[in-house]
């Protein structure tokens, strides 16, 4: 993720969008509208069992606003085209990697990620990226449990997306915080197309409608949809773009801190100047070194430097994020209370 | 493993470990008809079904002693069948009076992707084998009668010979661990079977 360094948006030092739009595609399968969906208790793989075809995409957080309200920026936009609420939905994701044991065997340390999607609460997605996905049933994380000697969990990894379904006419969509532990890291759309299991089909039709509420946000075709050809979409397809969601949601933040971000006034005073200079030289977009802001703010540097942090601009108020505390809005003056 | 047996270990995180109780023994092939008649009669009634699988036992070695086992089996009779994987665990050393061989089982069903899965997992294929027989039910015992057969080449289920002129007979529950009462009701259903077959607690590290 090199940027130019000034990590601004054109046209002026207007503060830049912290997510990127991912696109994923896809893919239908006809005839099926979700009758059974989820209850199916068959797990055949991906060339067996086919499912509607669905595109996962990223949607930046809106300039001036938290993951929260984003959120519900869109949700209100379908719910003004006349969607309707149904429901909730999960995926989430845990990393396994090969312990040291098999170091023995040649094998370079691989990353095994093990998913499960509320969609299909009987099942258990495992996936190697460029690699084979295998859908199996729940007794597979009990089997992981076995390998615990060949295979480590790397709990801290564990990432998911969750909120609410949306469902209009033939389309379904999902609109998902994505969190990793307790902090949001970005927001997923899912949308879906019931009656179609071959993606190449009604690829433009998914884009059409994801247009009318994402806007210039609509994601381009996925990839997996790239190598489908003419065949039907399945499960497995729609967690490999999960999982590739999850991994550039994780770079996103690549430098390992406190996880904290936050998202300053914009008016920085006679600190504007120092302020933007202070971006250029940032090899990707939208993080300071927080200690650079203390100082700015005239206080004493914190004793572990540097401290990185993710800035989303608001328009109103601070807001800190950390990975020990939730989201906390700051007091009504709008200094947060690390710079007191 | 010094771990404690399995059946003392607390149910956590919403799964259960499940127990396998297996209690084996063979038959000539001239005395199959009066065993599948024997069984028959005992079974719950059903249609008598038949199976034709294919198993592949894959090894995962690590630094470990003893490698770590899993079993993939998939049906070549019947199709739209998913692929069953089999983890077993030691067989506990519980008491004496215990009339069955008890061993920790994972049973899951998965798409038919999985020897590359488990390729890329880092298994490596150590045999396969076909087994063909039939397979009875009464209540939450199954009772199997199946001939096992060697693969000439690999990968090719086509060539096969039996391995043996006999057919091994298993009666096997898998049941919630603790229940070892299941057992008791093994061990009166094996005496009705006698003398057309003997079935008997066979460990395995014996053999060997």
């Amino acid at each position: 993720m090199e940027g130019d360094g000034t990590g601004r948006a054109p046209g002026g030092d207007s503060p830049v969008d912290t997510g990127r739009i991912s696109g994923r595609r896809v893919r239908s399968s006809p005839g099926d509208t979700g009758v059974g969906r989820g209850r199916r208790r068959q797990c055949s793989g991906e060339s067996v069992s086919p499912g509607p075809c669905r595109s996962v995409s990223q949607v930046p957080v809106a300039e001036g606003k938290s993951v929260q309200q984003t959120v519900e920026l869109l949700a209100r936009r379908l719910e003004a085209l006349g969607a309707d609420k149904q429901g909730t939905f999960g995926v989430d994701c845990e990393t396994y990697h090969t312990a040291a044991a098999l170091g023995t065997q040649g094998q370079t340390g691989k990353l095994m990620y093990v998913m499960h999607n509320s969609e299909y609460p009987l099942s258990c997605f495992a996936l190697f990226e460029n690699g084979p996905c295998l859908v199996a049933d729940t007794n597979f994380d009990t089997l992981m449990v076995k390998l615990k000697g060949f295979f480590q969990n790397a709990k801290a990894n564990k990432i998911e997306s969750r909120g609410t379904r949306y469902q209009y006419c033939d389309f379904l969509v999902k609109l998902g915080t994505v969190t990793m532990g307790p902090s949001a890291r970005g927001i997923s759309v899912e949308v879906e197309y019931c009656p179609c299991v071959i993606a190449n089909d009604c690829w433009n039709l998914l884009m059409e409608f994801m247009q009318s509420f994402m806007g210039s946000h609509t994601p381009g075709i996925p990839s997996v949809f790239g190598s489908k050809h003419d065949s039907a979409y399945s499960p497995g397809d729609t967690m490999v773009q999960y999982m590739e969601l999850f991994n550039k949601i994780r770079k996103q933040q690549q430098v390992p801190v406190a996880g904290i971000s936050f998202e300053p006034r914009v008016d920085f005073g006679s600190f504007q100047e120092e302020f933007n200079a202070s971006r250029v030289g940032i090899n990707w977009e939208n993080f300071i070194n927080l200690n650079l802001l203390r100082k700015l703010a005239g206080k004493s540097l914190f004793p572990q430097a540097p401290l990185w942090a993710k800035l989303e601009f608001v328009t109103a108020g601070w807001v800190v994020e950390s990975s020990t505390s939730c989201v906390q809005q700051l007091n009504p003056a709008g200094i947060p209370s690390w710079l007191l | 493993m010094e771990a404690p047996p399995v059946t003392m270990m607390p149910v956590t995180g919403g799964t259960i470990n499940m127990m396998e109780y297996l209690l084996q023994g063979s038959v000539l092939d001239q005395s199959l008809e009066s065993l599948l008649h024997r069984l028959r009669g005992l079974c719950d009634n059903m249609e008598p079904e038949t199976f034709l699988d294919h198993e592949m036992v894959f090894l995962l070695k690590g630094q470990q002693a003893s490698p770590f086992v899993l079993r993939a089996r998939r049906s070549m009779d019947k199709s739209g069948m998913p692929w069953h994987l089999r983890y077993l665990g030691q067989p506990e050393i519980g008491d004496k009076n215990r009339h069955a061989l008890v061993r920790n089982c994972v049973d899951i069903a998965t798409s038919d992707n999985l020897t590359d899965f488990l390729v890329e997992m880092g298994f490596r294929m150590d045999h396969e084998f076909v087994a063909k027989g039939h397979v009875f039910r009464k209540g939450i015992m199954k009772i199997v009668v199946y001939k096992i057969f060697r693969i000439l080449m690999p990968g090719n289920t086509e060539s096969i010979e039996p391995l043996s002129l006999s057919y091994l007979v298993e009666l096997n529950v898998v049941a919630p661990a603790g229940q070892d009462v299941v057992s008791d009701d093994m061990r009166n259903f094996a005496e009705q079977l006698k003398p057309l077959v003997h079935l008997e607690k066979i460990d395995p590290k014996r053999l060997m």
